[in-house]
């Protein structure tokens, strides 16, 4: 019993770790690395941004895929943690997000082809206008895909948050904070897919979610791995 | 043994209930009646009009079909867990086809929006109308084109789903045969699509469509019916 407690803190505590690295990967990329680049409406600014930090944008990517392929790792570990607690919503949550990960490779490729295009590399018989039309449609569509991404992203959350509350070995708080958080990312981009003039507004009311639900639980996967007084049926 | 036919009976309408209730509707809405209102075949112009005068709809088959093969992914699990016993290997076979659509799906969908965006003119700004509307008119047949393919992943899961149900010995096997001749439909479907010319193409399509009525026919009878006792077969 002691045993299956110990691997099971220790499955924990490497998962906290893995989803630690990949979430802080993440976060770097879209709190530091967008913002010093995309300038809405923009497009001069944003290709010349791109230019300019060019080695930074390519570590956004570089980035990505890192937090991506580790996420795999992640999602497949939260399977073997959570497989006793139920193994449909478990294998629920590894195949979405497996099925994800391929779509952030192709938003990655689109974002590396529009950096092409804006160092002339690629559609050199194309005027620079016209080009850099392109390029920068090329970057906003890798940004809608992350949009309809999201959308995803809280769907995997929900058999996460709720495999969470049965599990009796992390507290069910966490559960539903995760429940919370996975429904703010599905209204985040339903707003943007439907009704996008009151994205601002939903928005500021959604946002904190995003941080209420994976965050905590990464920490306390981390920390504390499991409750040291879990009782596993 | 008496419970566990419960549980199967269960797991058996519960899939009938995801694929009637929402994966079909929201389907069809998105990819059938969405776009006959929007698209004009050959006609970049109209269709762009529809577009703009439709935008909600437009938004609304983007979010049913992300949310279809989303409820596809659930009901391709459920499957799973029912005809896990019956054959590993097709099972998982039958999960994976499903499963590998999402991907594409999401993709699908980034076209559709970024078409809609462009002729709203968030995405290429400088480029004048007639260029926008055949560029956002590409995007959209670029969507269609990937929804075609994804017809060959349909012929792959209801080719293993066919085979399992005949199988199994809880659902009759007069539905296994039939989900196997709707697996090769799809798979006709899908690479008549890719293969033939287009007027050839529309002349194979009315046949090759009916192909999808006996996957509906399955599922209303796993609705209805659940499963059936496998002693009784014998």
């Amino acid at each position: 019993m002691n045993e299956t407690i110990m691997s099971l803190k220790k499955t924990a505590r490497l998962t906290g770790l893995l989803y630690f690295i990949s979430a802080a990967g993440a976060i770097y990329g879209y709190m530091y690395i967008s913002p010093k680049i995309m300038v809405t409406g923009d497009i001069a600014a944003t290709g010349k941004n791109m230019l300019a930090n060019e080695f930074l944008f390519r570590i956004s990517i570089a980035n990505d895929v890192i937090a991506n392929i580790l996420f795999l790792a992640v999602v497949l570990l939260l399977y073997q943690m959570f497989k006793k607690a139920n193994e449909f919503q478990a294998r629920l949550m590894a195949a979405l997000v497996i099925v994800a990960i391929p779509v952030f490779f192709i938003s990655d490729s689109i974002s590396i082809v529009a950096l092409q295009i804006f160092k002339g590399n690629l559609l050199k018989s194309f005027p620079t206008e016209q080009s850099q039309d392109i390029a920068a449609t090329l970057f906003k569509i890798s940004d809608y895909s992350g949009q309809l991404k999201t959308f995803h992203w809280g769907f995997w959350l929900v058999p996460l948050g709720v495999l969470i509350y049965r599990s009796g070995f992390i507290p069910r708080i966490l559960g539903i904070l995760i429940l919370i958080n996975g429904i703010g990312y599905m209204i985040g981009s339903m707003t943007f897919i439907l009704f996008p003039e009151y994205l601002p507004i939903v928005s500021k009311w959604i946002y904190p979610t995003y941080f209420l639900g994976e965050l905590p639980l990464i920490f306390w996967l981390l920390i504390k791995g499991i409750k040291t007084n879990a009782k596993l049926t | 043994m008496e419970e566990k036919n419960i549980s199967l009976k269960k797991k058996a309408r519960f899939a009938g209930f995801m694929f009637i209730i929402f994966c079909v509707p929201l389907a069809t809405w998105a990819l059938n009646y969405v776009p006959s209102k929007i698209f004009v075949a050959h006609d970049a112009v109209a269709t762009a009009n529809n577009l703009l005068a439709n935008e909600f709809i437009f938004r609304t088959a983007i979010i049913s079909h992300l949310a279809s093969v989303l409820s596809f992914a659930v009901l391709a699990l459920v499957l799973y867990c029912l005809f896990n016993p019956v054959n590993k290997n097709l099972s998982r076979f039958m999960v994976a086809s499903v499963l590998v659509q999402l991907a594409v799906v999401i993709v699908m969908e980034i076209f559709n929006i970024s078409a809609l965006m462009i002729l709203k003119g968030e995405a290429l700004m400088n480029v004048d109308a007639a260029d926008k509307q055949e560029a956002s008119f590409l995007l959209l047949r670029m969507h269609r084109y990937g929804i075609a393919i994804t017809q060959l992943f349909w012929g792959l899961f209801f080719l293993p789903f066919g085979m399992l149900v005949f199988r199994s010995g809880f659902i009759p096997n007069f539905f296994g045969i039939l989900l196997i001749i709707s697996g090769i439909g799809y798979v006709l479907d899908g690479s008549t699509f890719i293969l033939l010319q287009r007027p050839d193409y529309l002349m194979v399509r009315p046949i090759v469509r009916f192909v999808m009525l006996p996957g509906l026919l399955t599922f209303v009878w796993l609705l209805i019916k659940g499963a059936r006792d496998p002693k009784t077969k014998q």
